[in-house]
């Protein structure tokens, strides 16, 4: 009676299979969905109420509400949209305007407030230094070489710096609506020249206590904290973010 | 005469058939247009959602897509993602 014995084992095996195999589903099912709302930028626990199908009933119905709220509520991925932040809309440079302060990156000019066609070029007066930052040297280096222009401090405002650099590379009070970063082929309030670095690449958006970037569609990319922010995101706040990147040229922003 | 039979069989089928369009159609409005805005969303086809027409494994192809796949739009930060 072998044949017996073989059916009676392959019976329980296809129990055991059937009672197996969809909490296998169930736990493959959480675990991508955990995945997919750490990507919208929800914290992945949130995946877990993929459990909430297991609610006898009720449960599935639970979950697809769920999932429609997913598909269309605002995810932190995508930021805050520039017009509800108060930002200049995403591409524009403002108007041009007095730099009451000296623009960035410089001492204030004892002179008269100077005005210019856009801020991302500001003219300043002689003898003053160039007024942009420049990161680099020439050829093809994928690292920022040396600091080449040290600015001065403004407060408020914010400081780009580079791992290693005590001093920072640019710094900007609150007055200058906008900041172009470019690379070694544009005009920019920051050149960086590196071959990663577009022209333009970035922008800058400044407002009182707050700071926001948008990206111009470069190719090298630009990513805050580690996230990669394209230009279909506009303009996105970060005012409490600590790195940013430009293609392969890697800044830390702090306040000052 | 047709055999009752027969006829049992046709409407089983007949059964069958609208029984996969009512699914079809269910699934089409319950999950297809919000996982078509998901992938919409993270830079992927929306025709992808289209999977889930697919009984049983289809909605597993797309969760695996979203969740393994690089989004083309850009993804969360990584400190969101458990501090990676």
């Amino acid at each position: 009676m072998d044949w017996m014995g073989t059916l009676m084992a392959g019976l329980v095996g296809a129990k055991i299979a059937v009672a197996i195999i969809p909490l296998l589903v169930l736990a493959a099912t959480t675990w991508m969905t955990w995945r997919i709302v750490e990507k919208a930028g929800f914290p992945g626990y949130v995946g877990l109420l993929t459990l909430t199908i297991l609610i006898p009933g009720i449960g599935w119905l639970i979950w697809i509400v769920l999932h429609w709220v997913l598909a269309f509520m605002a995810w932190p991925r995508d930021g805050v949209p520039a017009a509800a932040t108060g930002y200049l809309p995403a591409g524009s440079r403002g108007p041009a305007q007095p730099l009451p302060s000296g623009g960035f990156g410089m001492p204030a000019p004892s002179g008269p407030a100077l005005t210019g066609p856009a801020p991302s070029a500001p003219a300043l007066a002689p003898p003053q230094p160039a007024p942009q930052a420049q990161i680099g040297g020439h050829g093809p280096t994928t690292a920022p070489a040396a600091l080449t222009y040290a600015p001065a401090v403004h407060s408020p405002g914010w400081a780009l710096g580079l791992d290693g650099q005590p001093a920072p590379v640019l710094t900007f009070g609150e007055t200058i609506p906008t900041l172009t970063v470019t690379g070694s082929n544009g005009t920019g309030d920051l050149v960086v020249i590196d071959p990663s670095v577009a022209s333009p690449h970035a922008r800058f958006h400044v407002l009182p206590g707050r700071l926001g970037l948008e990206d111009s569609g470069s190719p090298g990319g630009t990513f805050i904290d580690g996230a990669q922010l394209l230009p279909i995101h506009g303009v996105r706040e970060i005012t409490a973010s600590r790195r940013l990147r430009f293609g392969t040229v890697e800044l830390t922003l702090n306040r000052t | 005469m047709s055999d009752p039979g027969s006829w049992l069989l046709g409407l089983g089928l007949l059964a069958l058939v609208v029984g996969l369009i009512v699914y079809w159609l269910i699934a089409l409005v319950v999950l297809i247009i919000p996982t078509w805005r998901i992938c919409d969303r993270a830079g992927f086809s929306g025709a992808l959602a289209l999977f889930h027409l697919l009984p049983g494994i289809g909605s597993l192809i797309v969760l695996a897509v979203l969740a393994f796949g690089t989004w083309p739009n850009g993804e969360g930060k990584p400190a969101d993602r458990g501090g990676q």
